[in-house]
């Protein structure tokens, strides 16, 4: 039964609104129209078009009482994938007086669905562009359907489209079936691969033409193989009286395209397609102050007394120089921590508060050292810290700064004169600054917290306050904690509990977005360390997140010029209270069924991965983690993602444990998909912030990790050597 | 569904809180900053469209501050800044404005800019005494960071002219001069740069590209000698 997938399904997305809203400035770029499956194409129909490589999308697209909302990405000049979220309205419109139809319980049906697609051949002199492309595809099938289209330019600003469809692009006007029958969509959990149906059944065709009136307006008509035979034919939620759809487009800005329609023959419809282009930032380049500029040495010759190494003798000289580093630094968001030296070299270990660009916070470094340093110091050493980690080592030589600040080549020249390798170990008269630590910082300041897909709603949000605060004992060992409360928003209209057969370590989120308030997020205290050799290594131990507490431990091995590292993580946490406070919760069984109980027991477990990483040159980055996850079972995630130098990642992953599909509920296993804009790409001024999202279609409890801050990966791969090259350039900004 | 009220009472929570957290975390609040950021640019931009517009600084005025100042325009913009000396190494000077944007000259031929956002990272340019002889031909090229922070690299072909002596008035004061125009054209489209040569190859005022999108910065030196 379609309602079947209607069953409890979330996600988590943290506060990535304003980044995605903030996309106001150009995209200069000649990109095809999407559909109202956002996807390029027609109306209702694809075509075989791409959008240019790297592009996101999201559409929101209204006829009769269809909603689909869809967020596109141009994975690679030739695939594109979606991912969508689906409303129909007056469900239970056919319901009366048929007893053959399903009872809904709802009157929207909502559904969630991905796409993929790909070209296999691109537009050429006399060839159309052709693509091949799978809707719906891991889905619970209702929009499932395939189709191959073939596009082509016939001047004028005019393009045609004709293609063949199968499942609901099949649905109308076949032509017969050409590959045999189509499996009957077999539902159960949802969320698998439908391979048994994939150009099966009967094939029709569909057609459309598309004309470029003028710059900004298009006019658009088609042909459409699609029946809705469960919207239209059973449920009766409108009329298909025609399988002719008529458009136009108005392209508002760059970014934002407006259309209305009118479908079917009975049915008006709108819609608004956003495009982003991560791959660059709207407002370009990033704005910054000026750096100081080089000051270079006199010559040996003519002041020999400059260069004399004995100022290394003198007392106090270290922390005169860190101070003078610091009075350069500090206003640049950079901090020296510790600093060695002899004659000749001298090494600094500096924090960066500001740079998202690793290559700008080396560059001012550089600068400040160039104009700091006696003239004896030819070579500088600049250890970026992370997490009080020191992540790589960027060894540089000062007569390279003095030469070639203004000279045309310099991003290549002074790129050949550096080596980054692991940071190695600290030199002679190597010292810390003692006023560093211990050092307190603290903000107080609003949250948000989103659920999405939960049944009754697509949308729902909390605000609030979070009151977050670090205490630094000392190089990499940290009490952090955070805490908040609420002050409006729907989070605590739970949904209707569902009975899985595994502990609810996910699944009962709405509880603890309900039930703790005001709640205590986090409160631990970690220990990161360079343990030597390229292996890096995390200790945390208190309440590790909103629903666990308990110790953590991972190690890493990351050379800093290899493209791969692999990493191990153990942890043993206990699930704790949903009212947000210090205690654990407690659970018992019923009839096979995991609940809250305050007589139970405390559910605790050991949960741990192996994981593997590689990222490809283009951008594409592959993590792979094998283990056990928090309810207990053992499986493994593929996480893929597409990495831009700015530090935009779009990426997808899937989990697949042990669990059966039974037991893990809608959606049959764990996947979803990652965004991470940093916030530099929309403001266009420095800042290493980022805003995360993960978007799962159904958030259960097979296939869960803990969500632990600090791990080790992402915190020192942005020193490391393709992080420094990707945005080299920034070093002489 | 989500009524619309509660969605925006909570919008409107978020913009109350957005302008009122605190703490000494900068990164923590890099997103209320950023919203700030933009509430108070819309405001200030309100407020500066209402406003008379601010009285041109008199020579009077530049003299007190008692050192070299160019005054620079940036007519894409309407931005106009002054310029005081900054540093002076290996023959190039770099002067610096009170808002941290910099313009490095060699021999007063423009080579790199800072603080602007789309910065002439490093350029290959002609010497002052190329451009004062008025006439032929000679390369030009640019290196910008896009907004993937890539380098680019611009090329133009320039053809040089005289167009003979003019007085100028640099803010009060007039100067006898020499324009010598600079005609740029490349796969990037095409620009031209003007200079106003005093006493031989003093560049006592130029018009020079920055960047395609916002065309060029006029340079007008002001005061030489405090």
């Amino acid at each position: 039964m379609l309602f079947h997938t209607l069953i409890r399904s979330r996600a988590f997305v943290a506060t990535s609104i304003l980044a995605l809203v903030s996309a106001s400035a150009t995209v200069a770029q000649e990109r095809p129209s999407l559909n109202l499956y956002g996807a390029s194409g027609l109306i209702d129909m694809p075509s075989a078009e791409m959008q240019p490589d790297g592009f996101l999308t999201v559409s929101s697209a209204h006829f009769g009482p269809v909603s689909r909302t869809t967020l596109s990405f141009q994975v690679s000049p030739r695939m594109s994938a979606s991912f969508r979220y689906l409303g129909i309205r007056k469900w239970k419109d056919g319901e009366a007086g048929d007893p053959s139809i399903p009872t809904s319980l709802f009157d929207i049906y909502y559904d969630r669905s991905f796409d993929l697609r790909y070209q296999v051949m691109r537009e050429r002199d006399y060839m159309p562009a052709v693509t091949i492309g799978f809707q719906d595809f891991v889905g619970t099938g209702i929009l499932s359907g395939e189709y191959i289209a073939a596009t082509k330019n016939v001047g004028n600003g005019v393009k045609v489209t004709g293609g063949l469809g199968w499942g609901r692009l099949g649905s109308y006007g076949d032509i017969g079936t050409p590959f045999g029958e189509r499996d009957k969509i077999d539902i159960g959990e949802g969320g698998k691969f439908n391979f048994g149906q994939w150009f099966r059944g009967p094939a029709a065709p569909f057609a459309g033409v598309e004309w470029q009136a003028t710059d900004k307006l298009a006019l658009k008509a088609e042909y459409s193989s699609d029946a809705y035979p469960v919207e239209a034919g059973v449920r009766k939620t409108f009329d298909r009286k025609s399988p002719l759809n008529f458009g136009v487009e108005y392209r508002a800005y760059d970014t934002l395209t407006v259309g209305g329609y009118y479908m079917y023959g009975s049915e008006v419809g709108i819609g608004l397609h956003f495009a982003m282009n991560p791959k660059q930032r709207p407002m370009g380049s990033i704005k910054d102050t000026a750096p100081a500029t080089i000051k270079p040495r006199p010559s040996r010759a003519s002041d020999p007394e400059a260069w004399s190494p004995e100022w290394i003798t003198q007392e106090g000289v270290g922390p005169l120089l860190i101070s003078n580093l610091n009075k350069r630094l500090l206003p640049d968001g950079l901090e020296v921590e510790a600093l060695g030296f002899t004659g000749s070299v001298a090494q600094v270990r500096v924090r960066n508060n500001r740079y998202d660009a690793s290559a700008q916070a080396v560059g001012r470094v550089a600068r400040a050292m160039a104009n700091v340093m006696p003239a004896s110091v030819e070579t500088f050493e600049i250890v970026p810290l992370s997490q009080g980690m020191p992540a790589s080592k960027v060894t540089l030589r000062r007569s390279d700064l003095e030469r070639l600040e203004f000279s045309p080549n310099a991003v290549a020249e002074m790129r050949n004169g550096i080596s980054i390798t692991n940071p190695g170990r600290p030199i002679a008269g190597f010292a810390f600054d003692p006023d560093r630590y211990p050092r307190f910082t603290w903000a107080l300041g609003p949250y948000n917290r989103i659920r999405l897909f939960d049944q009754r709603a697509p949308f729902k949000m909390d605000v609030g306050l979070r009151l977050s605060a670090n205490y630094e004992l000392g190089h990499g060992f940290v009490l952090s904690g955070a805490a908040t409360k609420k002050l409006a928003g729907n989070l605590d209209d739970a949904p209707p509990d569902i009975a899985t057969g595994l502990q609810p370590v996910r699944s009962d989120v709405d509880i603890y977005d309900s039930k703790a308030d005001p709640a205590l997020e986090s409160l631990m205290i970690s220990k990161y360390a360079y343990l030597g050799n390229d292996v890096y290594g995390r200790v945390s131990a208190g309440y590790l997140e909103r629903m666990f507490g308990g110790v953590s431990a991972e190690v890493l091995y990351k050379p800093v010029d290899r493209r791969w590292a692999i990493g191990a993580e153990m942890n043993y946490v206990a699930q704790r209270s949903v009212n947000g406070g210090f205690g654990l919760a407690k659970y018992s069984e019923v009839n096979g069924e995991t609940q809250l109980d305050p007589a139970g027991d405390v559910y605790k477990v050991a949960t741990g991965h192996i994981s593997g990483y590689y990222s490809f040159p283009q951008g594409y980055n592959v993590q792979v983690d094998v283990g056990r996850y928090l309810a207990g079972d053992v499986g493994a995630t593929l996480s893929l993602d597409r990495e831009f130098q700015n530090g935009w990642r779009v990426g997808a992953f899937a989990t697949k444990t042990n669990v059966s599909e039974a037991d893990f509920g809608s959606g049959s296993f764990d996947k979803g998909i990652t965004l991470e804009i940093p916030f530099a790409w929309g403001t266009g001024e420095p800042s290493r912030k980022t805003a995360k999202s993960t978007i799962r279609p159904f958030g259960r409890d097979g296939g869960a990790r803990l969500e632990v801050d600090g791990r080790l990966y992402d915190t020192v791969r942005s020193y490391d050597q393709s992080n420094l090259d990707g945005q080299w350039g920034r070093f002489w900004k | 569904m989500t009524s619309p009220r509660i969605c925006l009472t909570g919008a409107m929570l978020m913009a109350a809180i957005a302008l009122s957290a605190c703490g000494n975390d900068q990164n923590a609040n890099a997103g209320t900053n950023m919203a700030k950021g933009v509430f108070q640019g819309l405001a200030a931009a309100r407020k500066a469209k209402n406003a008379p517009p601010a009285p041109p600084l008199t020579r009077a005025d530049l003299a007190a501050f008692n050192q070299p100042i160019i005054k620079g325009e940036i007519a894409s913009t309407g931005l106009t800044t002054y310029f005081v000396p900054s540093s002076d190494s290996n023959g190039v000077q770099t002067w610096r404005s009170a808002a941290n944007e910099s313009v490095s000259f060699r021999n007063g031929v423009l080579i790199a800019t800072r603080g602007f956002g789309p910065d002439i990272m490093q350029s290959s340019a002609p010497s002052a005494a190329t451009l004062a002889s008025g006439a032929g031909s000679h390369d030009r090229s640019y290196f910008y960071l896009d907004g993937a922070d890539q380098t680019q690299r611009i090329d133009y072909r320039c053809v040089l002219s005289n167009l003979g002596a003019e007085t100028i008035t640099v803010v009060e004061r007039q100067h006898s001069t020499r324009h010598v125009q600079e005609q740029c054209s490349g796969k990037r489209g095409n620009f031209t740069n003007d200079y106003w040569f005093e006493n031989g190859n003093f560049v006592r005022k130029s018009n020079e590209l920055l960047v395609s999108e916002w065309g060029g910065i006029t340079f007008s030196r002001v005061i030489d000698k405090p």
